[in-house]
Order: C-alpha cells, then structure tokens, then sequence
C-alpha cells in the first residue's frame, strides 16, 4: 500500500517536472533572449571556426613545405653533420586549430614588429566563445528563473499547486538547461560539419572522442554558470538585483581570480629579477676573485721566502703569478730546478684557489636551484589558485583534450629529445659505417641518409590526456553541485509573496 | 472543506498578523472575508496556501494540514489571486494547459480547454491570444478557467474583484454562483462590501488580525452590509 503511494507521488512528481521543465523551455525559446543567443552563437562559431580553418589550412600548407624543404636539403647536403644540425623535427599544426588557437611556440617580437594586430586582438575561439559568451548568455537565462516569476506573480500560482519546490527547481534548471544549450550546440555542429566537409582536414575517432569529451565538458561549464545565475535568483528579492550579483560573482569568477592568481603568487614566492641574479653572481665572482687573489699572493709570498733568488729570477721573467709567460717555460725546458718550482708553484697556486672557485660554482648551483624550486613553487601555486576560477579549470580541460595547452608543447619537446638522440646515434653510427669502407670520409663527405628516422609527431594517448584533465573538470563539476545545493536551499526558504 | 482553527501568525518583526481565527468553509459556501488592509485576509490565504507558516494553530483543507502535508492539501484546492497574472508569451490555451497539467489533469484536448476558457466568459478571439495582449478582466476570467479546469472541491481567491469593471465583475460573480452550485466551498477575501453582500452566504470581518464578527447571509440580505461592518469594526474598537 505504502509502497503503491509511493509509486503514485514518484510519478506525479515526474510529471510535474516534466511540465514544469517544457514549459520554460517554451517560455525561454519564445523569449528574445533565446533569439539574441541563437544568433550571437551561429554567427561568432561560423566567423571564429571559418577564419580559422583558413589559418589552419594556410599552416598545414606551411608545415608540409617546411618537412619537403628539408627532405630537400638533407638529400642534396646528406652529411652526418647537416643531419644532426639541419634535421630539425617540425610540429604540425594542432587538429582542433580551427577550433581553438593553440600557444604559438614560435612567437617572437619580431611577429608583434611585422603585424600586431593578430596580437593585439588574437582571433576568437571556441575557448572565448564557451567562457565568455555562453557563460554571460547563460547568466542572462537564469538570474530571473525565480525573480523573474515572483515579480509577475506567476511564482504564487504554481506553487499554489501541488508541486514541491525540488521539483520546480528541477524543472526550471533542466528547462532554462535545454534552452540554452540549443544556441551552442547548434553552432558547433555547424562549425563543425565546416571543418570536417574540408578535404584536407580529417580527423580520426580520436578526434572524434576529443570533440565529444570538449563538448561535454563545455556544457558542464555552462550549466555552471546557469546554476550560479539560478542560485543568485534564490537569495535575491528582484532581478534587477540578482543581475547586478550575477554580473559581481562573473568578474570575480572570470576576469579577477585568473589575472590575480599569478600575482599572489609571486608575492608568496618573492623570484628575484633577472637583473638582480646578474649582480648576485657578480658579487660572487668578485670576491671570489678577490679571495684567489689573496690567496695567490701567499703562495707567492711563501715561494719567495723557500726558493729566494730562483723565484726572484722566474719572476724577472715577467708576471710569475700567472705562470704562462713564454721565456720561462723555455727556462724550464732546459732546466729541471727551474722546472720542478714552477711546477709545485701552479699546484700550490691550484691547490689555494681550487676551493675558493669550488664553492663558488657550488653557491651559483645552489641559487640556480633556490630559483629553479621557487619558481615552480610559484607556478604551481598560481596554478591552485587559477584553478579557483571555472574559466581556468575549463580553458586547461579544454587545451590539454585538444592538444593544444601547455601539456601539449611539453609532449612535443619530449618526444623531440627522443628523436633527437635518436638522430644523433643514427647519424654517429652511419659515419663509423661509412668511414670502415672508406677511411679517407671527412665529415663534410656527402654520405646516403635515405633509410634516416623521420619524425613522425604522435599525438598523446586520450587517455593520458583525460587523467590529467580530470582534477580540474573535477572543479567544474564540484561548481555545479555547490551551486545547485545552494540554489535548493535557497528555494527551499525564498518567500513566494 | 476548508478549516481555520485558532490560527495565529506572529511575523519576524513582532507584528500580529492573525490572533487565533477559526473558523470553517463548508463545500457550497462562499465564505467572504472583510476587512480594511492589514486585516490579516492576505495572511490568512498565504498560510493555508503554504507560502508562509503559521505560528500557532491549524489550517486544513479536505482534512489536510495546509502546513504540515501542504502538497496533499494542494491537491484540493484552486487559487485565484487580485491579479491573476500568467505566462505573457504563451496563448490562453497555453496557459490553461500548462496550469491544467500542472494539477493533475492530463491529455485534455484543445476542445476541453476552449470549453472551460468559453465558459468563463471569454471571447473566441481571446482563447488563441497571447497573454500579453490581455486586459486585466480577461486575466481574471482565465484564472477562473485555471481553477475550474483544476475542479478542486475548495477555491481560495485573494480579492478577485480588485481593478474589475462592473461588467466584468458581475461576470465573475455569475461564475462563483456557479461554482457554488458546483458543491465547491470557496473563500473569498475583499475590500468590496457591495459585492460580498451579492454574493456570500457568510461573511467574517477581520480587523488587526482578529476575526470580529461572522454573519450569515439571513443577517444581511436585508440590512445595510456596510453598517453592520461599521458597527462590528467600532466595537472592536471600543471592546478591552
């Protein structure tokens, strides 16, 4: 019987979620806020994802040249020196460039010199797209969901019906949710079906499955900002509150938390200037200089007062401190005394400054360490405290799945070490191959590298990728349910009147 | 149907709002509740519609405490605000059917909801316009319409008449006559004695939170409603 009941509210209460849940999505999709998102989303992913599928296909074109050029060179130029010194192992451009615009490794000053303007104003991306545009439009569908409706007073009729609280929140948020997901997702199949109906872009199911966890993840961001909207309705009393909270909490959240977190840090972590590690190590070299100096000037001192009239003579015979001139060591050829105190005169000389330059080396070691600790300390910590802000938690989930963040230049340089190594023992081997049939090879002889390593850049492992993104998509999804318990409780006790 | 027993609600900032009102709604009765504002009829229909908790005392429809099972006791009751306002995007028939799924009625046809919407009165034009292009005394008639096509057996409706021209007003006592002839007990608060003298069977005057006086129909039919509330409220007054 109990059981029956119980059964009987579950589905009630499905229903009326289900209810409530269409209801405002019509209400959302006959809003023109709805229109205004549809548009703004269509139009900025077509533009962003049509400029830059040109850009990828111009580096694509670049990088093949690049890799053809150097074919060239080696097979016109093919020593085992040109091999190790010219064969230079070339990145492709990343497969999610026309999505999203990785960190160019070759910026320089002279880029900015030649055309800023690419710098000044970088073009939009996917990134900006989810983390600026949708995140405000998904504030706009939600900082009214509750005010909105007490200020109608649409609010005090529907809770006059049977419905409980939990469920039109429910109802709102997987509603307000679809709504405001159709723009976005809209926008990237477009996008998309762009890219891929290009014949020289094809991506593999990895690829696939990257675009799949990206889309994933950036709707976990979205709704992020959907329940923090909803949850700013709950405690506000008018929209034009809540909205003004809203817009407060994404300044923190997007713009202040990420710029502030490099700047705590280093004020945890003090990293000196590089000016100010130059005058360091100056000062060292100084008085250890200074010290040697003494020190050589003992050695002498004590020289003089064993050998007397012997040292005299070596040191009429130009400066004996240094010991290099060129008349004594033709005395010292022809005679062995002579020989002998110069000799025991550079060991004692070493044997006084060898520690001085020893601990010298070892403290410029120690401060390259201290440096070396505390700047990743700083980075790491700036990295915690970046991670506080869902913009910085999407933007590495985002770049690290794509291939296209930091974690991917590193993987690049790691697996151009091993090629590296490996051309290098290739092209040492080939030499000594080369030389025992002919031994009169020099080493610029043009020698046959045909059967040469070729890089062949591999992109890291999905799931390599999706372990390392998992602590911050973590954060992302730890936003949601703090904002949606907050949400509840603040529905739970939000006066309807 | 709906019962009233020694309700008291004390709010936050020391104000006594009601002071211990009983009293009960049978099913067939109008039930008017009199009083100038901050009489405490506002109150009254906030608790029994669990917006807020009463201090003291209980509030019960069809035997369900408003307070304690407030979605068993909403299950069997309408509400009709002063201002009925609705979703302005959506149509009439929208609205119907979104508040009609809402309570429990499911897989009405668009026939269904026009019928209810025609016989409250509102025009055919009316039933497929959007909300926003509606007058307040068309609002008022769908909010009649929502709580007709709920067919709950107690309708509370906060001063219903507020802002109706006449016309439109003696509409919507037609349709509380017919709701009563429907066996639905209905509790109507208002400012209106004109309107309370045509239509309540009894009439309770509140003033500062206290139920003064209740008076049955025969005691008004022929006297002069606005005297007697008059007298009931001096005499409040005066009493210690």
């Amino acid at each position: 019987m109990l059981k029956a009941t119980n059964a009987r509210e579950i589905a009630g209460s499905l229903r009326s979620l289900k209810v409530v849940a269409a209801r405002e999505f019509l209400d959302n999709l006959l809003n023109l806020r709805f229109i205004t998102g549809l548009v703004l989303c269509l139009v900025v992913t077509v533009a962003c994802i049509v400029i830059l599928a040109h850009n990828y296909r111009s580096e694509l074109a670049d990088y093949s040249r690049r890799v053809n050029m150097q074919d060239d060179f080696l097979s016109h130029y093919a020593t085992g020196d040109a091999l190790v010194v010219t064969n230079r192992q070339q990145k492709p451009p990343e497969r999610f460039r026309p999505l999203i615009v990785g960190i160019p490794p070759d910026e320089t000053l002279k880029s900015f010199d030649d055309n800023p303007l690419p710098i000044l104003f970088p073009p939009l991306d996917f990134l900006f797209i989810v983390t600026i545009i949708m995140s405000v439009l998904a504030l706009l569908f939600s900082y009214d969901a509750v005010t909105g409706e007490r200020q109608r007073g649409t609010l005090r009729l529907v809770i006059s019906n049977s419905i409980s609280r939990t469920t039109m929140l429910l109802g709102k948020f997987i509603g307000g949710t679809a709504s405001l997901l159709i723009p976005f997702i809209l926008a990237l199949v477009v996008g998309v079906l762009y890219i891929n109906l290009n014949p020289n872009i094809q991506w593999t199911a990895s690829a696939w499955a990257e675009l799949g966890l990206l889309a994933v993840a950036s709707i976990t961001f979205v709704t992020l900002f959907y329940l923090l909207g909803l949850m700013v309705s709950t405690f506000s009393r008018y929209s034009a509150v809540s909205i003004l909270n809203c817009l407060f909490v994404w300044v923190l959240l997007i713009l202040a938390i990420p710029n502030l977190a490099p700047y705590i840090s280093a004020q945890v972590y003090h990293i000196p200037s590089i000016n100010e590690m130059e005058r360091r190590f100056e000062e060292m070299e100084r008085d250890s200089l200074k010290l040697a100096g003494q020190r050589n000037a003992e050695v002498t001192k004590d020289f003089q007062r064993r050998y007397g009239k012997l040292f005299a003579e070596l040191e009429a015979m130009g400066d004996a401190g240094s010991g290099r001139q060129k008349a004594a060591q033709q005395r010292a050829a022809t005679d062995p005394e002579l020989r002998a105190m110069l000799e025991a005169f550079r060991d004692a000389q070493r044997q006084a400054t060898k520690p001085i330059f020893d601990a010298r080396t070892e403290a410029e070691k120690r401060l390259r360490q201290d440096l070396e600790t505390q700047a990743a300390r700083q980075t790491r910590l700036a990295k915690v405290l970046a991670c506080l802000s869902p913009l910085a938690d999407f933007t590495y989930v985002a770049r690290d799945l794509t291939g296209t963040g930091l974690r991917a230049l590193e993987h690049f340089e790691r697996i151009s070490g091993r090629y590296q190594r490996e051309v290098r023992t290739y092209a040492a081997m080939k030499m000594q191959e080369e030389r025992q049939k002919d031994p009169t090879l020099g080493r610029d002889s043009l020698i046959d590298l045909s059967n040469r390593p070729r890089f062949a850049f591999a992109e890291e492992a999905l799931k390599d990728k999706l372990r390392q993104v998992l602590p911050c998509w973590g954060v992302l999804v730890a936003y949601n349910i703090v904002f949606f318990v907050a949400a509840f409780a603040g529905f739970m006790r939000y006066d309807v009147r | 149907m709906i019962q009233i027993n020694e309700l008291t609600k004390r709010y936050e900032d020391g104000v006594l709002a009601l002071d211990h009102v009983t009293y009960t709604i049978q099913p067939g009765e109008i039930f008017c509740l009199l009083g100038a504002n901050g009489a405490g009829k506002t109150t009254t229909v906030n608790i029994l519609l669990d917006f807020i908790r009463p201090t003291e005392g209980q509030a019960s429809i069809n035997g369900h405490d408003c307070n304690k099972f407030p979605l068993e006791a909403k299950k069997y009751v309408s509400y009709v605000s002063e201002n009925v306002q609705l979703y302005g995007m959506f149509t009439a028939r929208q609205n119907l059917r979104f508040f009609a799924e809402l309570g429990g009625r499911k897989d009405l046809k668009n026939q269904e909801l026009d019928n209810v919407m025609r016989s409250v009165g509102l025009p055919e034009k009316a039933l497929t316009m959007r909300l926003k292009n509606y007058s307040k005394g068309m609002r008022q008639k769908l909010g009649i319409a929502i709580a007709l096509i709920k067919d709950p057996p107690a309708i509370i409706m906060d001063e219903p008449t507020s802002g109706l021209d006449p016309k439109s007003a003696n509409e919507f006592l037609d349709q509380l006559r017919k709701l009563r002839e429907r066996g639905k007990a209905i509790l109507m608060t208002t400012h209106d004695i004109f309107r309370a003298k045509q239509i309540a069977d009894r009439v309770g005057i509140m003033k500062q939170g206290r139920l003064v006086a209740v008076r049955e129909r025969a005691d008004f039919r022929h006297a002069d409603l606005e005297e007697i509330y008059l007298t009931e409220m001096e005499a409040a007054e005066n009493a210690p």
